[in-house]
């Protein structure tokens, strides 16, 4: 079975015989890995509130703990729950380091750093900072939730697993997650004017 | 005012959207994760085949085959310790 690029956004796959695979084929998949899932992990390190000047870090954090678990990964949980995982720990290790040493990561809306295409960037950048401002008022669990389900459309299984929560939890946390988020964006929308 | 579904799905997909990386991201971590993986090989708890795997298949100037089973274990030709 193959790894397909996330960006279709279908089901997602598993790896074959995981056990049994040499390490030649390790690295193909590693591989093949990066190449389709790089952009999943690095929207979902930014919408977990990584800042823009640590992403790189913080990217390339779970891509070496990809690579060190990989011949462990048992297939049992689609790919980008254990992806979504293990940028959520890497996450929240950032988080904890940079609250030790007193630092703000964001609470405020990262800037990108990448160059403009004037009329989507700007439409788009207003409903990051949209969203990031909403995230900023959720707690970890809960943000994790909106991030996995809401923005990254995994289904309420594969968001249960991710967060390791049951199914029915998922399922009225996004429910409550989606109706304040739209009684909130009612209010930006009212304060600031036109929709994203 | 009151959101509608509409804005609060058109809201959600911008911003999904909005985060794409470029692919140079994409080559600016991957030259620096391929650096890391071979100047902090401890790091990758040592599993060093599979990392001389990883080096050979990303790395332009990856190490020959018989490179993969040096005297000195963990030491790679011309790799910095």
């Amino acid at each position: 079975m193959q790894a397909m690029p996330d960006s279709k956004r279908s089901s997602d796959v598993k790896l074959d015989e995981p056990r049994t695979r040499g390490a030649s084929t390790e690295a193909l998949e590693f591989a093949r890995l990066y190449e389709n899932y790089f952009s999943f992990t690095w929207r979902v390190l930014g919408h977990l509130g990584i800042p823009d000047h640590t992403l790189d870090d913080a990217v390339q954090e779970v891509w070496l703990v990809v690579h060190r678990r990989l011949p462990n990964f048992e297939g049992r949980s689609a790919l980008r729950t254990w992806l979504f995982g293990v940028a959520f720990n890497v996450a929240r290790n950032q988080r904890r380091a940079v609250s030790r040493r007193r630092e703000q990561l964001t609470d405020e809306p990262p800037h990108s750093d990448s160059p403009p295409d004037p009329e989507q960037i700007r439409e788009g950048s207003e409903a990051w900072e949209r969203v990031q401002r909403f995230l900023s008022t959720l707690d970890e669990q809960r943000r994790a939730i909106f991030v996995c389900n809401l923005l990254e459309n995994l289904s309420a299984l594969e968001t249960a697993r991710a967060t390791s929560l049951d199914v029915s939890t998922v399922y009225q946390r996004v429910r409550a997650l989606r109706q304040s988020f739209k009684v909130w964006l009612g209010r930006e929308l009212g304060e600031f004017g036109e929709p994203a | 005012m009151t959101a509608t579904e509409l804005d609060v799905d058109r809201t959600l997909e911008l911003a999904r959207c909005a985060r794409e990386p470029s692919s140079v991201d994409e080559q600016r971590v991957l030259d620096r994760l391929r650096s890391r993986i071979v100047d902090a090989p401890e790091q990758l708890g040592g599993r060093r085949v599979r990392r001389l795997h990883l080096v050979r298949i990303l790395g332009e100037d990856a190490p020959t085959h018989k490179d993969e089973a040096p005297p000195m274990a963990g030491l790679l030709p011309g790799v910095r310790r």
